[in-house]
């Protein structure tokens, strides 16, 4: 016989998303549950671990040198060929800045959410969800170590991740295609040699449909990774394989030791089209806003979890938990995330195709200039002053 | 590309699984040997 619990909110996994949903909601002062399937918040870790600074003010996530584990200037961006150009952290987007414990990261958040007033219980996977006879979501059914549990919610947040099944189960459509998937293998590598102000994104068909990044967590180790989109993968461990290859030739990476291998997968899709259903919404990773060139998901869970803890409070006020009165939080998330999502995505459905040559063109085009001070159409025609063919090429990413 | 998760199938892998919980058909350390469902 399962226990019943009532609650204003039942959030499910908490990660950065949850955690924010799960703060919003108890400081509004609403009773909030936040479950996770996992024994410990935060572990294991399944991230580049490289975020931005400039948006944490904003979300009132204090820095604190306790999750920062390193901080860097900018974003290398090297072609096949070798050669590169650096951005500075505010032209690098989401992912440059710190690169963090992320473990620590989300343990930080979940405090956040705990000192607010939310109520956590670990190691409790949600099964199912609960709906009512007009097939609204009215909570979850959980395992909690060998109970079962009824958590009763009039809204449930769904936070549960790339592999949400909670969306699913309420009749969201998440479903993805090979295309809209990358897939990912990461080596925390020690003791190796790097330029520790900055992060480097390697281009090109050594990650097919992705990129390999080296990510610095200190002077001399680094989250060395890579994403590889799942339509242009075939064979066996290919993704290993790629990974493997990259480190072996270069010497300065190869001399370090793995301490940890992270895998898992991101979607990179354009943004679905309904985050929402009676009495449940989808934020983060779950709702599919990761960034489809960066493949960086975590600012997006934020603001959408910030979000969704507000429109908690609003529903219960006016008792109304219906779509309709979801579309508050539908139109919320997409006012801060959603351009850059579509944009994003139409460019990494271009630069997909791009062979090593014109990456090798472009990156060439763009030695020796101070990229900080030039706009696009400058940087474009840098470009068409030494390789008009290639802008052609990039008329669709404007 | 059925076999997004470990609790909606069946999946066999072998000993090189870093268990990330994530099985797509083409797995990154080439660990997943079998799908059903």
């Amino acid at each position: 016989m399962a226990e019943v619990q009532e609650w204003d909110v039942v959030v499910v996994g908490a990660g950065p998303g949850g955690s924010m949903a799960a703060r919003e909601a108890a400081k509004a002062g609403l009773d909030v549950l936040m479950i996770e399937k996992r024994q410990e918040i935060g572990a294991p870790v399944r991230c580049g671990e490289g975020i931005a600074k400039v948006w944490l003010d904003e979300v009132g996530i204090a820095k604190d040198p306790g999750w920062i584990s390193h901080e860097v200037k900018g974003a290398r961006i090297v072609a096949p060929d070798g050669k590169f150009v650096d951005l500075t952290e505010s032209q690098a987007g989401n992912e440059t800045g710190y690169v963090v414990h992320r473990d620590r990261f989300d343990r930080t958040l979940a405090e956040q959410a705990v000192r607010a007033g939310a109520k956590t219980l670990l190691k409790c996977a949600a099964t199912s969800v609960l709906k009512d006879g007009k097939g609204a979501v009215v909570g979850v059914r959980a395992r909690h170590w060998d109970s079962e549990l009824e958590l009763r919610a009039p809204l449930v947040v769904a936070a549960d991740g790339y592999e949400s099944q909670v969306g699913r189960w309420a009749g969201i459509d998440t479903k993805l295609v090979p295309r809209d998937i990358n897939t990912c293998l990461q080596y925390e590598l020690v003791g190796i040699d790097i330029d520790p102000d900055f992060n480097e994104f390697h281009l090109g068909m050594q990650a097919p449909g992705g990129y390999i990044w080296i990510f610095n967590k200190s002077d001399d180790s680094a989250n060395v990774g890579i994403g590889v989109n799942l339509s242009m993968i075939s064979g066996r461990a290919a993704v290993k394989g790629y990974l493997d290859a990259f480190i072996a030739r270069h010497p300065n990476l190869a001399k370090g030791q793995n301490v940890e291998t992270v895998a898992g997968a991101v979607s990179v899709c354009f943004p679905i089209e309904s985050t929402t259903a009676d009495g449940i919404v989808l934020v983060g990773d779950a709702g599919r806003m990761v960034d489809p060139i960066t493949g960086g998901g975590v600012v997006n869970a934020v603001k959408s979890g910030m979000v969704a803890g507000r429109v908690a409070k609003e529903c219960h006020d006016a008792s109304d938990f219906s779509r309709a009165f979801l579309q508050r939080y539908e139109k919320g998330w997409r006012e801060l995330c959603e351009e850059q999502l579509i944009r994003n995505y139409v460019a990494k459905e271009k630069l997909i195709t791009l062979s090593d040559d014109i990456f090798n063109k472009v990156i060439d085009a763009l030695q020796g200039y101070k990229i900080e001070r030039v706009t696009t159409m400058e940087i474009l025609r840098m470009i068409q002053a030494r390789y008009p063919e290639v802008v052609k090429e990039l008329e669709s990413l404007l | 590309m059925n076999a997004l998760t470990l609790d909606e199938t069946v999946v066999r892998v072998n000993d090189d699984c870093v268990h990330c919980g994530v099985c797509v058909t083409t797995c990154p350390v080439g660990a997943l040997e079998d799908v059903e469902g």
